[in-house]
């Protein structure tokens, strides 16, 4: 069973797919959400809040930097190297399924998806890190 | 229309209702040859013998494997030339296997057709347009788009589409579709260029971006014309999977939106355009699609 108290970030450019994924967390009982447009903005929030955030939800296509660059820039990066990462995409081809696996993405959800998927992955992404369990 | 349509037809058909309606009303819009072979084996003679311009198949229980063999011959014969195309009326079995090989050289026209649309699917195959390019009116190339479109829309939104029959019109001032906001993709490769426009009754988009983010608007403002581009996004996204699995390399785009009661919704290619109608308890939706091949 997931935490309710984690500290996540949103990461899209588009408003509306903030606004579908904090819908979708809220349901679950997840309410302590920020949200960033796009890659660089979600990296310097990382990098520059304290206490880190326990989890990363981001999506693939965004401008400036996007999710995969992300991805890889954050595992890159000794103090947050083993943040828990979710890619939220309508990307869902073969090869780029294994890029993301290869950068080292926890969990990928399709768009299309719903609240219950979203809570199945992220009771995935729990089983792999134990700090967000309760 | 039908008068570029200027060689020989050779028509293969073993369903004697559907070869009298055809050679009928082709003899008669078309005033051109059509040369008829009852199977695959007669057809082989005909072929032998003479050339053709187009291949009309229109089968009652059609044979894969001959449409294969023939297929594969028609092709050896005109190797050296563009390939020879093929459209094929079935009430049956979908021929996948050839189709997934031939993705540009075959028309495929399921049941519901009429000659009207039968005689663009002809003209287009057979006549390049002004710019040099040759658009695909594909019943199959739509098909994932259809289907992204009714589970993108439940998923998100809860929404439930019904599709209704496809029609074809030209890319033109005089039958320009209109709507109330409507979200426009561009679908591209190394072989075809084209685009996809979902065009909305403002009654639906604002169900639908109502669903969607649990947020209610009486007017179509940035928050519904951000939720119709990301509806776009996915939709397309999804197509272009199923797409590319079966062997075409669409390339990534980034849609944008028109909005405006009545506006008018205009792809930016030469050819037929493929509209699908879906009906919906909260209002309708266009699904527009234009396919045009590079000719080499």
């Amino acid at each position: 069973m997931i935490k309710t108290d984690l500290n996540i970030l949103i990461v899209d450019d588009m408003l509306t797919m903030r606004k579908i994924v904090s819908k979708c967390l809220k349901e679950i009982g997840l309410s302590a959400l920020t949200e960033a447009k796009n890659g660089k903005e979600a990296f310097d929030l990382v990098k520059g809040t304290s206490p880190k955030f326990d989890l990363v939800i981001s999506d693939w296509n965004m401008p400036e930097m996007t999710g995969i660059e992300l991805l890889k820039s954050l595992r890159a990066d000794a103090d947050f190297a083993k943040m828990p990462f979710l890619l939220v995409t309508a990307e869902s081809e073969q090869h780029q399924i294994l890029e993301a696996a290869k950068a080292g993405v926890d969990a990928y959800i399709t768009k299309p998806f719903t609240a219950e998927t979203l809570k199945v992955k992220l009771e995935e992404v729990a089983e792999k890190y134990t700090q967000l369990k309760q | 229309m039908i008068k570029k349509i200027e060689k020989s037809i050779l028509l293969v058909s073993d369903d004697d209702e559907l070869s009298r309606k055809i050679l009928d009303s082709l003899q008669e819009r078309v005033g051109k040859k059509i040369i008829y072979a009852r199977n695959m084996k007669e057809a082989n003679v005909k072929f032998e013998n003479q050339e053709f311009d187009l291949l009309l198949l229109g089968m009652k229980t059609p044979q894969i494997e001959s449409y294969g063999n023939f297929f594969i011959a028609t092709q050896k014969k005109t190797a050296n030339k563009k390939p020879l195309p093929w459209v094929i009326i079935s009430s049956g079995v979908e021929p996948d296997d050839v189709i997934v090989s031939h993705p540009h050289s075959i028309r495929f026209m399921k049941q519901g057709w009429n000659i009207d649309d039968l005689c663009l699917f002809m003209e287009n195959a057979v006549a390049p347009s002004k710019q040099g390019e040759k658009s695909i009116v594909d019943v199959n190339f739509i098909n994932p788009f259809i289907k992204a479109v009714e589970s993108v829309l439940s998923s998100m939104s809860q929404v439930v589409m019904n599709p209704g029959r496809p029609d074809v019109r030209k890319n033109d001032a005089e039958t320009c579709t209109t709507g109330d906001i409507s979200g426009i993709i561009s679908i591209g490769s190394d072989t075809f260029s084209g685009s996809m426009a979902l065009i909305f009754e403002k009654s639906l988009a604002l169900k639908v971006y109502s669903n969607m983010v649990g947020d209610d608007k009486s007017e179509i403002d940035n928050d519904v014309k951000d939720a119709i581009m990301e509806l776009t996004n996915i939709i397309f996204g999804n197509a272009k999977r199923d797409l590319n699995v079966i062997g075409h390399s669409i390339k990534p785009a980034i849609p944008s939106i028109i909005s405006g009661p009545g506006h008018e919704v205009k792809h930016s290619s030469d050819g037929i355009i493929l509209q699908i109608p879906f009906t919906s308890e909260f209002g309708l939706l266009k699904v527009e699609c234009l396919i045009s091949t590079h000719q080499k």
